[in-house]
């Protein structure tokens, strides 16, 4: 288990190389980001449906893509 | 985390031990002197089981109980550990830091019977210190779990004589990569990150279904993309067990090549043919000679020479009075003839008459008689003297110097017998030699090798196809993806799907940009500390020319091998190491590790500086105990050192060890005091590392510079 620490600051990095689709895409990126590898982790100490977890935190920004671009539209 | 005390019950012969950690940042090193038998091994287990139970255990056959516990009874073990955590975590796009204080109990009741041990399930209970008080923790294992992962328990729990995983030559080179890249991936979590790869991959294809079930072209590309992707994956899947085969090959094919090159350094058979023809051609020389000098040797003791050197004296005597008889003419004698011609004239030379019957005649006729009586034996003498004028001219002409002639012999016999012996020694030894050429095991090796080197060839060019594979499958995965986000963005109702698909894509980028960075530029970053770490600790020469050093440094490979490097060649650990500097080696690693991955955890290690002495020594502790800088995170290290480990060190130990004291074992032989006691139990004193007392003083304490701590004399 690295520092949380060090993962974080790799998807920081990372977060800050893809294109914006809507303000405070950064943050909400890098939140869904971690979201998804907390999951694993639970997962990898106690069976949980990570699948569905995983699917449901991208469905939840997708979403978020989704209204804001009929918004803007 | 941090540790800040344990105590332990039952644990092998520790009864009722507790052990402080130091949390004094400035002094992270807590120091437990212990000699072998005084719980070191037992305390390393026995945290690692109170964190992880019996996945800690290397063998759950063995009792956790002292062997003096009485058999059939059950006895409660129990290791209580309080430490600290900070946690990291993202909420809203924020960090939040906060660290925890928390109770550990993990308790088991163990019966032995027949010497197997039967365990009840084990009791855990966690609580987390708050300002309200103490809160049970509901999932104790999950929360150890992330706080500090049992697959690393190898990293931050250390056996020093054990700690030879990612370099033992027992392991095949695949088996030591597979651990080099596990630890990694451990620490540096990249298998969690895989396994998000994939979940988000399964989330990616499953919405590409969903824009396919709208029919036309976009199912037509939902379907391609999805069967390169699957594609690409086996193919990449089949590379990785391709490139671990030709490893394990390249390893047989070296080691079949440097068995074949062994064989035939033991002997070339013609050039040894050669030899031994010429020196038979020596040794029948040799024996000629010798026969030769044999025969010389023997003539000269029949010779005449030999009389004359052993008689020299006498016969130059004889040959002496012979010359006065031939001067004073009593030899040749001459009178005879002179008489006969004076008869036959019958006249004398003094002119008396000479005839038949006159008295002169008779007179003259009895001297011949007389004459001719002793005339055999002047004859003798006659030829005697003639004999000896001869022999002993040649004598003075040194034709019989026998003594110059026999030492020559002597001399030309001892240096062809000299010549003789080397001759047989030399043949003794191209036979030997000969003999050694196994013709059957060198051609066999050679069709081991060859047999080798063809698996190896056809594996690299299966790699080489398979990598041309993955190219071209990738290339037109790029190009299918793009024609189908085109399509994509056409579709009006797809618009919900699309986004979701567009988030999948995002999320999918930035976990392979964190898995290119971890793998990638981590790896750099581990490689390059650990050389950093591992020269100093072997003070590898610095102040010398490069030219000059031994050592130059160390490496891991992307192929996860870790390399030593001498100069321009690669030093292999496993061989080309001693004990102490493979030690290092693998110190320097874990502490690379754990440095860049930023861990905080404590790090125990059990016996860290056997085998090391002087520079060695003192440059590992140095590193290992060394306080961190400002601007990195807290550290703590807890050493188990013997006397001998400490000794020479015990300056480094002053300046950085928080915590110092002593275990002993009651029942140890080499004990100043006697421990009243119905049982051998581990128990503890405060002595440093430069004290002793009556509880743990030894009978060697003189031989390290030990003061007492008090005193009390022993009892």
């Amino acid at each position: 288990m690295a520092s949380p620490k060090l993962v974080i600051e790799a998807i920081k990095r990372q977060c800050a190389g893809v294109e914006v689709r809507f303000d405070g895409y950064e943050k909400t990126l890098l939140t869904t980001v971690s979201e998804i590898l907390t999951r694993e982790r639970e997962h990898r100490i106690a069976p949980t449906n990570v699948q569905q977890k995983v699917q449901d935190h991208i469905e939840v920004l997708g979403d978020q893509i989704w209204r804001r671009s009929e918004e803007k539209a | 985390m941090q540790f800040k005390r344990a105590h332990i019950t039952n644990f092998k012969l520790l009864e009722n031990v507790e052990v402080d950690f130091s949390v004094d940042r400035a002094r992270p090193l807590t120091v437990i002197r212990a000699e072998n038998g005084s719980g070191k091994t037992s305390l390393l287990t026995a945290l690692q089981w109170g964190l992880y139970g019996e996945k800690a255990l290397e063998d759950h056959t063995v009792p956790l109980s002292a062997s003096h516990w009485p058999a059939g009874t059950p006895c409660e073990i129990s290791v209580e550990l309080a430490f600290n955590h900070t946690a990291y975590v993202v909420v809203a796009g924020q960090e939040h830091v906060r660290t925890r204080e928390y109770r550990l109990k993990r308790t088991v009741t163990e019966v032995v019977e027949g010497g197997k041990p039967r365990r009840s399930s084990e009791q855990i209970s966690l609580l987390e210190l708050t300002d309200r008080g103490a809160e049970v923790i509901r999932a104790p294992r999950q929360l150890l779990e992330q706080i500090l992962s049992a697959d690393l328990r190898y990293v931050f729990f250390t056996n020093g004589d054990a700690a030879m995983n990612f370099i033992s030559p027992q392991l095949t080179r695949s088996d030591k990569r597979s651990q080099v890249r596990d630890a990694i991936k451990a620490l540096l979590e990249i298998g969690v990150i895989e396994d998000a790869i994939n979940h988000v991959r399964r989330v990616q294809a499953s919405k590409r279904k969903e824009t396919g079930s709208v029919g036309g072209d976009v199912a037509r590309l939902a379907s391609q993309v999805e069967e390169l992707t699957t594609r690409l994956e086996e193919l990449e899947s089949k590379k990785k067990e391709i490139t671990d085969a030709l490893a394990d090959l390249t390893t047989r094919h070296e080691t079949a090549d440097r068995a074949l090159q062994e064989a035939l350094q033991r002997g070339n058979q013609e050039e040894l043919a050669k030899r031994l023809a010429n020196v038979k051609q020596r040794l029948a020389g040799a024996q000629k000679m010798l026969a030769e000098l044999s025969h010389e040797h023997q003539a000269l003791l029949n010779s005449e020479a030999l009389s004359w050197s052993l008689m020299d004296v006498r016969l130059r005597a004889g040959a002496n009075v012979l010359r006065g008889m031939h001067d004073a003419g009593i030899i040749p004698k001459t009178a005879v003839p002179v008489l006969r011609d004076r008869l036959a004239l019958e006249r004398c030379i003094c002119g008396a008459s000479l005839a038949h019957g006159t008295p002169a005649r008779q007179a003259v006729e009895e001297e011949i008689d007389r004459q001719r009586a002793s005339d055999a034996f002047q004859q003798r003498l006659t030829r005697l003297y003639h004999q000896a004028e001869a022999d002993v001219a040649d004598r003075d002409v040194g034709q019989f110097s026998w003594d110059s002639r026999l030492e020559a012999v002597l001399i030309n016999r001892t240096e062809w017998e000299k010549v003789l012996q080397e001759a047989r020694a030399e043949e003794e030894s191209v036979r030997k030699q000969i003999e050694a050429i196994d013709r059957v095991d060198i051609d066999e090796k050679r069709r081991n090798r060859m047999s080798i080197g063809s698996a190896l060839s056809q594996k690299r060019e299966q790699l080489q196809q398979v990598e041309l594979d993955v190219a071209m499958v990738g290339q037109s995965l790029a190009q299918v993806r793009e024609q189908y986000d085109e399509v994509r963005k056409r579709h009006n109702k797809l618009r919900r799907v699309n986004a979701q698909l567009t988030a999948a894509q995002d999320v999918l980028s930035v976990l392979d940009g964190v898995m290119d960075e971890l793998q990638g530029a981590y790896l750099e970053r581990v490689s390059g500390r650990m050389d950093e770490l591992f020269r100093q600790m072997i003070a590898a020469d610095t102040d010398l020319p490069e030219q000059m050093r031994v050592i130059t440094g160390a490496s891991i490979t992307p192929e996860f091998d870790i390399v030593v490097h001498a100069g321009n060649r690669t030093l292999n650990p496993d061989h080309e190491l001693n004990g102490a500097s493979q030690r290092a080696l693998t110190f320097a690693f874990i502490w690379a590790l754990t440095e860049v991955s930023d861990t905080v955890a404590p790090r125990v290690i059990d016996t860290p500086l056997g085998m090391m002495s002087g520079y060695v020594k003192r440059g590992v502790l140095d590193l290992i105990s060394s306080p961190p800088t400002l601007s990195e995170p807290d550290r703590q290290v807890a050493l188990f050192l013997t006397r001998s480990e400490i000794a020479q060190v015990e300056d480094l130990l002053d300046q950085r060890a928080g915590v110092v004291f002593t275990l002993t074992n009651t029942a140890a032989g080499d004990l100043t005091c006697r421990h009243e006691s119905d049982h051998p139990r581990i128990v503890r004193c405060e002595c440093n590392h430069r004290q002793y007392c009556h509880v743990c003083s030894r009978l060697d304490d003189a031989t390290y510079g030990l003061i007492s701590r008090e005193e009390k004399p022993c009892q």
